[in-house]
């Protein structure tokens, strides 16, 4: 019996040896050295590119993204810039303080206030959420190459994409005129534009908004940077996801593809550039013609038309195209003051005539009639005569005109040129004042 | 009999020798005084804190932002660095150094604040439509909010967002280690509103009895409302509030002014038997600095003496 109490003892003491083992030996470290580690390297990647690098930054899954290029030191100051709307559109630099500490992982944390990064979490709203963004992120290893680190907002748990600038642009600015070059050709000023896009052959028309797409009422952000247009979660068809789109053409673009191998898709525009003004479509939709950046010939023809309305104390004040309701006509839209201050308003209805979606697009303009007040102004320009009032006009307008987009390509239709197809010094350009 | 004791000395050695754990670097208790770190671009701002806010008042002076030290209900954004400078160096002279005078250089390295956190954004609460200027939490830290609208030298809005809420977050902290005598509770129980003060205007409340609207949310706000309004504001603004009370008929015997009055009587020997503190001298030096800083030239002085002549204005 005793020899069986020895025996038992000494197997649970064998027992309770073996299972002795310190837990740390599997993984070789404390855990406090493994986090110190974890710091260490995250820091040592942040501070690796010479140049910064390019943060691909969204406030939320459907936000409108933004670039931000971004600059860490070892003195643990952080340079961020950017180039939009909370930087009221100018390039601005901001200069704070980060650190990365343990945050129940190696945790990147923005510490003090950057005028740029911290825009898209200020609580400035009176609902105290603002755009909602994240400054704090953990870095995700897997995703992680020479090239590029992907962060995830701690809150939100996005992923924000960071690669490292290249040499070319260790002068930041030259990233954003870059981007400002890109912006031209298809953002700018191109608010409610209709867009196609397809992958595997089909897909949502989408209309554009602020680097967001919206489809009904579901937004899809993505962000432009000199590489192209990313979507953040991207687009699935047929087993293929699109994300990242390059620009057909630089310098004109008739369209976005897809970059992503084995997908096939594309986001183009929806329209025409004239049709997609729908002149015809009888909307309350004025454009303003920049008379001031004519054609030389345009500009000759305007000059005289000025100067004989100056004969008589009258100055032209602004130009517009426009489709009056009341009489189912389009209209060019004098704005001019007289000599007492008055200013009066002229209508002189011309017939544009074009045929949609046809390339490229033309248009020809020709007189039909005008309200009593454009006869007013014909009268007056004419010296008393409208035929020559008209005329006067006529050589400004009456012609045909082959259409483009005024930045190049087919993207951005906010600014429409009109070229006389036998002039080209005959040009003027035409922009949304309301749409 | 031998051979038990071997036994029982081989599972004694058993059972003990699986419970050796390595002690962290820092030991069980976190003991590290903060120091600065030199290699860092803050060195000089947080050498600073170290020697006027660490040593001298045993309080760490947080401008930093850790997301885990703040209230995490809040979308908020860090302190930017300039006015976490120009606060540090105006908070010392128009808080720590005033307690430090009036009281004693020891006072507030026993009783303040271990912690100061400074938040740039405000803390909005929009299901009541309020922000919230700033916390104590068990008497431990003080969190101040909207540090980057802050304006150095207008005294009003230093106050409003800032030292007033330092000094009645302090006397939080007092309350919370000796309690403030009871009765006083008593003298407008029936007129708290916990989740309606913000409905009344400041008029309306003074006329009730009360210094501001908020103090008439609950007791203990009451209290610290009527000593940090008492310190912070100038006489004028103090009578004026007056003024107003006593057109309130609180009872048959009394108006807002007396209710007023009564509370202050309790509060003022309160802070002179339990902690020793002469209110009428405390105000009387507090009231002479935030003058000297409404000069300006007193800012900028401080700010070059701090060594940040650079931070006085925004660039």
């Amino acid at each position: 019996m005793k020899k069986y109490i020895y025996i038992l003892v000494m197997s649970l003491a064998v027992g309770l040896l073996s299972g002795c083992e310190d837990t740390d030996d599997v993984f070789g470290k404390s855990p406090e050295e493994r986090i110190q580690e974890a710091i260490t390297t995250f820091e040592q990647v942040l501070l690796s590119p010479e140049y910064g690098w390019e943060m691909r930054y969204f406030s939320t899954e459907n936000s409108a993204g933004y670039p931000l290029l971004v600059k860490f030191y070892k003195d643990s100051k952080v340079v961020v810039a950017g180039q939009n709307r909370f930087t009221n559109n100018s390039y601005k630099e901001s200069e704070s303080y980060y650190d990365v500490i343990d945050g129940n992982g190696a945790l990147l944390t923005f510490e003090t206030y950057n005028e740029v990064l911290h825009a898209f979490s200020n609580p400035v709203d009176p609902n105290g959420k603002g755009q909602e963004g994240d400054y704090e992120f953990y870095c995700d290893p897997t995703m992680t190459t020479d090239n590029q680190v992907v962060l995830i907002g701690k809150k939100r748990g996005l992923s924000i994409v960071m690669t490292k600038l290249d040499k070319k642009y260790s002068d930041w600015s030259v990233y954003f005129n870059e981007l400002a070059a890109i912006n031209k050709v298809t953002f700018e000023g191109n608010a409610g534009a209709a867009f196609h896009l397809k992958v595997a052959g089909a897909g949502p028309y989408l209309t554009y908004n602020e680097y967001q797409f919206f489809q009904g009422n579901t937004a899809m952000g993505f962000i432009l940077t000199p590489s192209g247009l990313h979507l953040y979660e991207g687009y699935e068809r047929n087993g293929q996801l699109a994300v990242n789109f390059q620009l057909d053409n630089a310098e004109a673009p008739t369209k976005f593809v897809c970059t992503d191998e084995g997908v096939t898709a594309s986001i183009e525009p929806r329209y025409t550039p004239l049709a997609s003004y729908q002149m015809d479509s009888k909307t309350n939709a004025i454009w303003t013609i920049d008379y001031k950046t004519m054609g030389a010939s345009s500009t000759t023809a305007f000059n005289a038309l000025q100067d004989a309305l100056k004969a008589t104390d009258a100055t032209i004040k602004e130009v517009d195209l426009l489709y009056v309701q009341s009489v189912s006509k389009n209209a060019l839209r004098f704005r001019y003051r007289i000599a007492d201050g008055t200013e009066l308003e002229a209508l002189i209805y011309y017939n544009l005539t074009y045929t949609p979606s046809k390339n490229p697009e033309t248009v020809t303009f020709t007189y039909n009639d005008a309200n009593e007040n454009g006869l007013g102004f014909l009268k007056r320009a004419g010296a008393g005569d409208v035929e020559a009032g008209k005329a006067l006009v006529n050589a400004v307008f009456a012609k045909t005109y082959k259409v483009e987009c005024a930045s190049g390509g087919l993207l951005n239709p906010s600014y429409l040129k009109f070229i006389a197809t036998d002039d080209k010094d005959c040009n003027f350009t035409i922009h949304k004042k309301n749409f | 009999m031998k051979k038990h004791v071997i036994l029982m000395a081989c599972l004694a050695f058993v059972m003990t020798a699986c419970q050796e754990e390595k002690l962290a670097p820092s030991g069980m208790f976190d003991t590290d005084v903060p120091v600065y770190d030199e290699t860092l671009a803050t060195k000089d701002f947080d050498k600073y804190l170290y020697e006027n806010y660490v040593e001298t008042y045993n309080l760490e002076f947080l401008y930093r932002m850790k997301d885990v030290g703040s209230n995490t209900q809040y979308n908020l954004v860090p302190a930017r660095y300039d006015q976490s400078i120009r606060l540090a160096v105006l908070t010392k002279y128009l808080w720590f150094d005033v307690y430090g005078k009036v009281v004693g250089p020891d006072f507030l390295k026993q009783n303040g604040p271990r912690i100061i956190y400074l938040v740039g954004s405000p803390a909005y609460n929009p299901d009541q439509g309020t922000e919230t200027l700033g916390t104590a939490e068990g008497g431990i830290k003080v969190t101040l909010y909207k540090v980057n609208e802050m304006q150095p030298t207008n005294i009003a809005h230093l106050n409003q967002y800032y030292f007033h809420t330092m000094h009645h977050e302090f006397a939080h902290i007092l309350h919370q280690k000796i309690s403030y005598p009871k009765e006083f509770n008593t003298i407008s129980a029936s007129k708290y509103s916990p989740t309606g003060w913000q409905n009344r205007t400041d008029e309306e409340a003074q006329k009730m009895g009360f210094v501001t609207n908020y103090a008439s949310s609950e007791g203990r706000e009451d209290f610290v409302e009527v000593i940090s309004n008492y310190i912070t504001e100038t006489q004028e603004d103090w009578d004026k509030m007056l003024e107003t009370a006593e057109t309130g008929q609180v009872s048959a015997t009394e108006t807002g002014k007396d209710i007023i009055l009564r509370k202050f009587d309790i509060a003022k020997s309160w802070l002179e038997t339990a902690w020793n503190i002469d209110l009428e001298a405390l105000r009387q030096e507090v009231q002479t600095r935030q003058a000297e800083i409404e000069g300006i030239t007193k800012y900028e002085e401080l700010m070059e003496e701090a060594g940040f002549g650079e931070y006085t204005y925004d660039k």
